[in-house]
């Protein structure tokens, strides 16, 4: 059983938690397929993946080429770059621009909201993207507010950080706001 | 939690000798209803502004805010003349048409206000989110069922 599928069985007792997770560049893409195969298939669970990472046409397709069953998965893209306002298609809504937090945050509030049942996850890829388009202190109160809405629709909450040395001192304030910190 | 409410209540109670002192100085009523109007739209101004302020430049919501804005901005003039026009008598003592620059202004306002509803209701088709969430829905029953039926098996 490989390390994340253990770390996750782990957090499964729990109905809700905010997971600040930082992995290694070269596992970042390994690591990511296999917590939402995790929560997709063990779980059995419907959630938002926000990506600032790759565009949404790449990740569908990496997913696909997992088994990841993408029907279950309400995507926020805010890297592809839309002309005009948010377009949204079948199951992925474009925001645009990484910089654009108020429409990530709604996009974000109403796609878990909206979502079926009560054990719903949601996953955001990447802490290190919000660093490149956004100031530090930007994304510290984006993250603390992100942190404390996932608590307020009891959702299985993931942030993705990559591991970086530059980071360091920033992954260390913001784990103050999550339950746990898990370095995969 | 005790502080904030014991401001909601100083807030409240200040609303209402604020409401009070108007009646009592202002003589007329429609003046008098006219500058609460007024000073209630300030203050509906002022919020905006810092919402304005607080959101993403480019964000939908600020679109939104900013639309919403001028609205407001237009009520607020209409309540404006309005109420000085009463104040200083100006149909008897200008002209008689001194009333249409008031309708021109709220006829703009609800111009905008048009604009600004259709404006939610894009912003509601983009970020709603009901189609994906009832597929969702039919999905998990399948998946449900099909578990179920390896199960008996």
């Amino acid at each position: 059983m490989s390390k994340i599928t253990e770390e996750l069985k782990q957090l499964r007792e729990l109905k809700e938690f905010v997971v600040l997770a930082t992995v290694k560049a070269k596992d970042y893409q390994k690591t990511n397929l296999e917590i939402v195969k995790n929560l997709t298939q063990e779980f059995n669970i419907p959630g938002v993946y926000v990506t600032l990472n790759k565009p949404y046409s790449v990740i569908k397709n990496i997913f696909e080429k997992s088994k990841i069953d993408t029907r279950l998965i309400i995507f926020i893209d805010a890297i592809t770059k839309v002309a005009g306002e948010a377009k949204k298609t079948k199951n992925c809504l474009f925001i645009g621009n990484p910089e654009n937090l108020s429409d990530i945050s709604i996009a974000m509030d109403q796609a878990v909201r909206a979502l079926p049942g009560k054990d719903k996850f949601l996953f955001f890829d990447s802490l290190n993207t919000l660093l490149i388009y956004n100031e530090i202190q930007t994304v510290i109160k984006f993250i603390h507010f992100l942190a404390s809405k996932m608590r307020v629709w009891k959702v299985k909450g993931i942030i993705i950080s990559l591991e970086k040395k530059a980071d360091e001192e920033l992954i260390n304030e913001l784990s103050q706001f999550c339950d746990i910190k898990i370095d995969f | 939690m005790v502080k904030r409410k014991i401001g909601v209540l100083l807030g409240f109670l200040g609303v209402v000798f604020g409401l009070v002192a108007i009646f009592r100085i202002v003589v007329d009523t429609e003046v008098a209803i006219g500058l609460v109007t007024v000073s209630f739209g300030v203050l509906a101004v002022i919020w905006t502004l810092m919402a304005l302020q607080s959101l993403s430049p480019g964000s939908s919501l600020r679109r939104y805010t900013f639309n919403f804005l001028l609205c407001l901005i237009f009520i607020l003039l209409f309540s404006v003349w309005h109420t000085l026009e009463k104040l200083f008598s100006w149909r008897v003592s200008v002209n008689e048409l001194m009333l249409y620059p008031g309708y021109l202004l709220i006829t703009l306002a609800f111009l905008l206000f048009v604009g600004t509803a259709w404006q939610i209701l894009t912003l509601g088709r983009e970020f709603g989110f009901k189609g994906q969430a009832s597929l969702i829905g039919k999905v998990i029953k399948e998946k449900e069922k099909e578990k179920k039926k390896k199960i008996k098996r």
